[in-house]
């Protein structure tokens, strides 16, 4: 009897120890540095979620476009003040319907293959390829199908444009256009696990992918192709670049603070834990623009330009700000941030509050919301707007989902829905990109426009400015299209929903022209 | 467990059931009035968003500018109402599939019954989780969610209760005489289980309560405008470095709910528990008594004055003296509570602590029983037999093991001779196949063979006294007299003094030499073994006691009619206890 | 989030302990096999069961859940083209019948399908991310053990029969204190104290031996409040037995009384229970794991309801729900082997 316990309790404690032995040695053996202080090579970094993929051309999740950043050299780079620098190209022309690249030679996969013009185009082509299904192709080169050359003898790639589209270059600094060397287009299943190391024609190449544990990037020995930035980011990029999913923000800034983590996202209210601290560098830059969108289709209440300017005299940025972003929201005046390109330069044309007009209007009518809980702390956008709408008589039906659902409902079930707190990370950062999607083609007739609300007007000024010849013609026709929107009440905008990035001392990462450039993660000390 | 007269236990009130109380009326009162005075505190978004404490805001104000105190307090109504209705339809789903699977054929309730074992196997959390999924957010499909998930072990428990419920004579009878399904269930099963049901359904609000706030909490349970406790916490959590004021209201008011559910239902169970509701004092060994009667310096056993009490002062042992001469067996005869078995375990050094032992006198020997003693010589020198062989014995162990344990333990013999010496002994006494008997489990065996087994196990140690305290009772009347013919044989060949208990002065007549009859704590009458057989005895309870024997059972109604009370007792009268004190002494 | 139901599964069985021997009339014996022959029948028959079931229900009430994991998938900015292609893809557009007829066949080759939404198969995430799971789970119920069986133990024979009532009650408030504590403040608090301020910690992560601590306390405290309450509750009863007076009649010493006499008779509702409680730690660590950043099952499971990736819910349930009946199966087993009486062969003692 006696025994008979002894030799159970023995076999489930050996069963424990061989499990705990497993597993821990798998991650705690492969990071000998463990919590203790920097390791010297290595920088450690959280993902929102797992990368669904690790093809550049389908990447349609910020953490997808993030690791495809170290993976893959796009031929364009954002520098600072609004400038592009060559990437894989050195020197590019454009105009408003072609743009020619001259791609650099010194530039090699992965797998040794020199990345050629054919190369470059080849990939470009399947990134444009509507067989491809990515949602980024019509932000790059506009409506229509670009034509993609090469010469290799000249050393050039030729882009001719179906339409007008002057935000190409722009566009070409996506992390989604980098570019794929042949081994992962032939192979697009291995391309997409992240496991043909050929493919990868970046910095960095995926050694270690452990689902919703951690991913590990290592630095290629004989990559050379860094961009020239105008000013070159300080320290040394490190030899390993370890990518930790699915991590609780509020954990992480935790992580940060202990020394678990070295540069990360972090949540706004947890920035003034870092603020006081000299040690750590805070870098906030607007990451999408948050903004109450009407759906204006027939049946919906918001039809009525009355109601819509109603609700919009409820709104205020503020109060959205403290709600949603604990303040670290940066303000809006239109529809995109203060720092692209023709974006309005003051308030003036945002409805002014008017809490008694609108009660007026609004007591006792009832709408339906929908919101995700990714805008603010457990969707407190959305409950800040139905809060709002409350105090004023009005009774607002807020369904809080998650972003799949979101998109569901907002692309597929417009009946479902009079109004929602929309974000739109404009990645390209030119006015259009935000334009189209409240004022294009309506979701159910394959546009990006989900409200289906159709300003001709603004449209006419997209158009207008599409085919400007110079800037300020341009910003001319952009100004007009934001005010147009505004003053129709389209939408109310909010805040810019802030992508905060905390370095650790002895790291660094820089957001040149207000986007953040996973390729500048640095090691300075 | 799931008596038939619940009733007659007393309700006995204790700390944590009044303290319990007293915080979920608490709880309820605010979930009351919160609502009416501090929705407005609790609601009204305000210009100052974030706010540390102040004077308008004892714990500042969130995100959204409203009190974090008001809103703590407001929230308690909505809470309170979801985790009822939780707890009521998971207790209420889980009774009714419970009961109603009894009146299922047995296939098919025998299939649910496997279908609720692995549901209750099941992560219930990972169950909930996808069923407030798929019904959407919102506070009822939390608490849909909740109570779904917590409805098969209910249902479990409910079907147990059922099933030994159903065995039972009226159940059946019932059925029998066509009484319907559902009238059994509201009039038997139901009213049987009531009380646990009871205890259970405090516990499970409890639980329900933090199983619907971490519903919340994860994001699955209340919307806004609506909030409770796991809400509030949820979003407080978000700015606990940055305001961790906001998530202690929460977390308070969660802890005390939760915390007076569940000691309400301790509360309760220790209320509603037969066992509980004893009362201890201090252990007091030393006495004062009065000098001695009748002093044997010859006697191997001598007990003088001995006197029982209970912490409360209640005597249920009152004098009593008496002496065993080696190889002598005495019987101690009478009926329950008379104290006969209190003054055999005050001989062994076994009763109860909070029992009060005083004697001029208690000695084995030369040792004195009234001090703490060696536990080798004792468990040596006093061997013990005891009523029901099927419980002495423990069943988790095989018997070989319980049987060498004092030679392993207390001789230091070494585990195979003292496997070899049991052998022997259980062989002795005619036990077939003892090796195989050493190797099984007690619920392998017989009474009758457990009972010679434990004789046996007595044997090994050579002890100067056996006690038996009703070794026959709870045998067939054919294993008895064999028992019985072990003791006499023992007693003959080894010369073991014993001292014999028995309610049934029948089988006392056949073994012993000298025969003592108790009633009330106090000793009737002495007689030797011859006299007893000659019926020659004086008292009438005695005699009721022999007229109850089965050889003259038409005598029977005798002894019915006759009371303690009735008689003058031939030693110091005294009161005579209450029934009700006696039945709470050890038997 | 801990296994919250564990406490009403904790109160369940600390009710069954006092209903003993009521579900032995459920349990018949096939005459003519050994204990454990007939129980290998009994249980064989359920555990088919269970399965049978686990499948059917998982498969059909996955798809229940609201959204099209098509449109989740294709992500923001996806044109109805698209949507539609992936929908395709996915093999959504099948009837649900015919799906699960593929599904059936892919689960006997030991297939659980591809993730909706990764470029991973549901099988290499389950193999991922359960070693950490049952890294805590398994190191979580181990300390539960050691401290609530002791713990549990000490109690109960300190208050045995009604003694130090003020001890009692305090048992009782401190236990039900931890109980009705969120685990998720807890967990909090944890980080707090042992990361933030006092720094001896590591405050998330699965990196360093070390960093198990404070997930392996957080996931055990409730549990051993709850299995200590019902070791106290069992050891009262055992007190009283008369095995108990036997080996007192013996003279056994205490600590021979207590963990060869008393504790076996212990371990059936304990073990029982604690079997439950693994079984939740598996599949209910999803607040731990969200605080302390732990990557196992239960942020997986969330962040596949999240994403409708279906394969990938249909499979963690799967998983973890033939393991809860795997589990309970052992339970039994090591119970038949502590006492034969629970194989439900032979004639009961109570």
């Amino acid at each position: 009897m006696h025994g008979r316990i002894t030799a159970l309790g023995a076999a489930a404690a050996a069963a424990a120890l061989l499990l705990t032995g497993c597993t821990t040695g798998s991650t705690g053996a492969a990071a000998p540095a463990g919590s203790a202080g920097p390791s010297t090579d290595t920088i450690r970094t959280a993902l929102n979620a797992d990368p669904t993929t690790f093809n550049a051309a389908k990447a349609n999740a910020k953490d997808d476009y993030e690791v495809a950043r170290f993976l893959y050299d796009t031929v364009v780079r954002r520098d600072a003040d609004g400038k592009f620098i060559g990437g894989l190209a050195t020197d590019w022309k454009s105009t408003a319907t072609e743009a020619s690249l001259t791609i650099r030679k010194d530039a090699t996969c992965a797998d040794g293959t020199v990345i050629t013009p054919g190369i470059v185009a080849k990939s470009l082509s399947y990134f444009a390829d509507p067989a491809t299904k990515n949602n980024f192709g019509k932000l790059v080169f506009g409506p229509g199908q670009p034509t993609i050359t090469a010469d290799d003898a000249a050393g050039t790639v030729d882009i001719k444009l179906a339409q007008p589209w002057s935000e190409l270059i722009g566009g070409l600094t996506l992390a989604q256009t980098g570019i794929i060397c042949p081994a992962g287009l032939a192979d697009l299943d291995g391309l997409a696990k992240g496991s043909v190391q050929g493919a990868f024609s970046g910095p960095y190449t995926l050694t270690k992918a452990s689902h919703g544990v951690s991913y590990d990037m290592t630095l290629r020995d004989d990559y050379k192709a860094w961009p020239k930035w105008s000013q070159e980011p300080e320290g040394t990029p490190a030899k390993t670049v370890r990518f930790f999913p699915g991590v609780n923000k509020t954990t992480v800034a935790n992580q940060l603070l202990t020394g678990e983590m070295d540069v990360s996202d972090i949540a706004p209210a947890d920035t003034a834990r870092f603020e006081g601290n000299k040690d750590y560098t805070v870098t906030t830059v607007p990451f999408a623009g948050i903004f109450l969108l009407f759906n204006q289709r027939p049946g919906s209440p918001f039809t009525d330009p009355a109601l819509r300017k109603a609700v919009a005299q409820l709104m205020n940025q503020q109060a959205f700000n403290a709600a949603a972003y604990a303040n670290k929201g940066i303000t809006y005046n239109s529809i995109v941030a203060p720092t692209v390109a023709c974006a309005l330069e003051d308030s003036s044309r945002i409805t002014k509050e008017d809490a008694d007009a609108a009660k007026a209007v609004l007591a006792g009518k009832t709408f339906k919301m929908v919101g995700t809980t990714s805008i603010g702390p457990n969707g407190a956008g959305s409950t800040y707007v139905q809060e709002a709408l409350r105090a004023a008589g009005a009774t607002v039906d807020l369904n809080l989902v998650d972003n799949g659902t979101w998109a569901t409902m907002t692309q597929t079930k417009p009946e479902t829905w009079d109004m929602t707190v929309q974000g739109d990370a404009n990645f390209v950062g030119t006015v259009a990109a935000s334009l189209t999607r409240i004022a294009g083609v309506p979701t159910d007739k394959g546009g990006r426009n989900i409200g289906g609300g159709e300003n001709a007007d603004i449209l006419a000024d997209i158009s207008a400015a599409q085919a400007a010849t110079d800037d300020a013609q341009r910003c001319d026709a952009y100004t007009k299209a934001q005010i147009s929107a505004l003053e129709d009440n389209d939408i109310y905008p909010f805040v810019g929903e802030p992508q905060i990035v905390a370095q650790r001392p002895g790291f660094s990462i820089q957001a040149p022209s207000g986007i953040v450039d996973y390729g500048t993660l640095r090691i300075t000390k | 467990m799931a008596e038939n007269h619940p009733a007659k236990r007393r309700f006995r009130w204790t700390p944590g059931l009044v303290l319990g109380i007293v915080l979920m009326t608490a709880m309820v009162l605010v979930g009351l009035l919160a609502p009416l005075f501090l929705s407005d505190a609790a609601e009204k978004l305000t210009a100052n968003p974030s706010q540390g404490p102040g004077p308008g805001h004892w714990l500042g104000t969130d995100d959204f500018g409203r009190d974090v105190l008001a809103r703590s307090l407001v929230a308690t109504r909505l809470t309170l109402l979801m985790t009822a209705a939780a707890t009521v339809i998971a207790v209420v789903g889980g009774i009714l599939i419970g009961t109603f699977i009894w009146l299922a054929p047995p296939r098919i309730r025998n299939a649910v019954l496997r279908v609720i074992d692995a549901a209750v196997a099941y992560p219930s959390l990972i169950f909930a989780l996808l069923i407030a999924a798929i019904l959407g957010q919102g506070a009822w499909s939390a608490v849909l969610a909740i109570a779904i998930a917590s409805i098969p072990a209910f249902a479990r428990l409910t079907a147990n209760m059922a099933a030994s419920i159903s065995q039972r004579n009226y159940v059946s009878t019932a059925r029998l005489l066509g009484v319907p399904g559902p009238r059994i269930i509201t009039r038997h099963m139901l009213p049987n289980m009531a009380e646990p049901l009871l205890v259970l359904t405090a516990t499970v609000f409890a639980t329900t309560l933090i199983e619907l706030s971490s519903l919340s909490f994860i994001g699955l349970g209340v919307q806004n405008p609506e909030y409770d406790f796991g809400r509030l916490l949820n979003e407080s959590l978000v700015n606990i470095y940055s305001q961790p004021l906001q998530a202690v209201m929460p977390s308070i008011m969660i802890t005390v709910a939760g915390l007076s559910a569940m000691l309400i239902g301790d509360g309760l169970a220790a209320a509603t528990d037969p066992r509980g509701g004893r009362k201890f004092g201090s252990v007091k060994t030393a006495s004062e008594v009065p000098a001695s009667l009748r002093a044997d310096t010859q006697s191997l056993v001598e007990v003088n004055n001995l006197t029982v009490s209970t912490p409360n002062g209640v005597p249920l042992v009152k004098g009593v003296s008496l002496s065993i001469h080696p190889g002598e067996v005495v019987g101690l005869v009478g009926e329950s509570g008379s104290g006969k078995s209190l003054t055999a375990m005050s001989i062994a050094g076994l009763l109860p602590e909070e029992l009060t032992v005083t004697a001029h006198s208690l000695r084995l020997g030369e040792l004195d029983l009234r001090k703490k003693n060696d536990p080798r010589t004792l468990a040596t020198s006093i061997g013990l037999v005891y009523q029901d062989p099927g419980t002495s014995f423990n069943p988790a162990l095989r018997i070989g093991s319980q049987l060498t344990e004092v030679s392993r333990v207390h001789l230091r013999q070494s585990r195979k001779a003292a496997y070899g010496r049991m052998v022997k002994a259980l062989a002795d006494i005619r036990i077939t196949q003892p090796e195989t008997r050493m190797g099984q489990h007690p619920h392998e065996l017989s009474g009758g063979m457990l009972q010679r087994a434990m004789i046996a196990s007595t044997l090994v140690t050579d002890p100067r006294l056996i006690i038996a305290d009703e070794p026959t009772t709870a045998l067939d009347v054919t294993v008895q007299a064999d028992v019985l013919r072990q003791f006499r044989t023992i007693n003959r060949e080894m010369g073991t003094a014993m001292l014999f208990i028995s309610h049934d002065i029948g089988v006392v007549q056949a073994l012993c030499d000298k025969v003592i009859v108790m009633n009330g704590g106090k000793i009737l009458e002495r007689l030797t073994g011859a006299q007893l057989a000659a019926g020659d005895v004086r008292h009438p309870y005695t005699k009721a006691l022999l007229a109850a024997t089965p050889s003259i059972a038409e005598r029977k109604a005798e002894l019915v009619s006759v009371r303690a009370e009735d008689f003058t007792y031939d030693e110091v009268p005294d009161e005579v206890p209450s029934t009700a004190v006696l039945s709470e002494g050890k038997e | 989030m801990t296994e919250p139901t564990m406490l009403s599964k904790e109160a369940v069985i600390l009710e069954e302990s006092r209903t003993q021997g009521a579900a032995a009339g459920s349990r018949g014996t096939p005459r003519g096999l050994s204990p454990w022959g007939s129980y290998a029948l009994r249980r064989a028959g359920g555990v088919v069961l269970s399965v049978a079931l686990l499948v059917v229900v998982t498969f059909f009430m996955v798809p229940l859940i609201p959204g099209d994991p098509a449109v989740a998938v294709a992500g923001a900015d996806a044109t109805s083209e698209q949507i539609e292609a992936i929908r395709q893809n996915l093999g959504l557009n099948q009837p649900l019948h015919l799906q699960f007829i593929q599904y059936l066949g892919n689960l006997v080759t030991g297939n659980l399908g591809e993730s909706f939404a990764y470029s991973t198969s549901v099988s290499t995430i389950i193999a991922t991310k359960l070693p950490f799971t049952a890294e805590i789970a398994i190191l979580g119920i181990l300390v539960t053990l050691l401290v609530s069986i002791p713990a549990g133990m000490a109690v109960g024979i300190m208050t045995r029969g009604g003694r130090q009532k003020w001890m009692d009650v305090g048992f009782g408030m401190l236990t039900g204190f931890f109980q009705a504590v969120p685990q998720y403040v807890i967990a909090t608090m944890l980080v707090v104290v042992f990361a933030i301020v006092l720094k001896v910690l590591p405050a998330a992560g699965a990196a360093t031996l070390s960093s198990l601590i404070l997930p392996v306390v957080g996931l055990s405290i409730a549990p051993i409040c709850s299995i200590s309450r019902v070791v106290r509750r069992e050891t009262a009863t055992v007190l009283e037995q008369d095995y108990l007076r036997t080996g007192r009649g013996w003279r056994l010493p205490a600590l021979r009384l207590y963990a060869r006499h008393a504790l076996p008779n212990l371990m059936t509702t304990t073990l029982t229970l604690a079997g439950l409680v693994l079984a939740g730690m598996l599949g209910g660590a999803i607040i731990i794991e969200n605080v302390f950043n732990w990557p196992g099952l239960g942020k997986e499971i969330v962040t596949a309801i999240i994403n409708k990736d279906y394969p990938v819910i249909q499979g963690i349930i799967l998983v973890l729900g033939f393991l809860a009946i795997i589990l309970n199966l052992l339970v039994d087993v090591i119970l038949g082997i502590i006492d034969p009486r629970t194989l439900g062969g032979g004639k009961s003692h109570g």
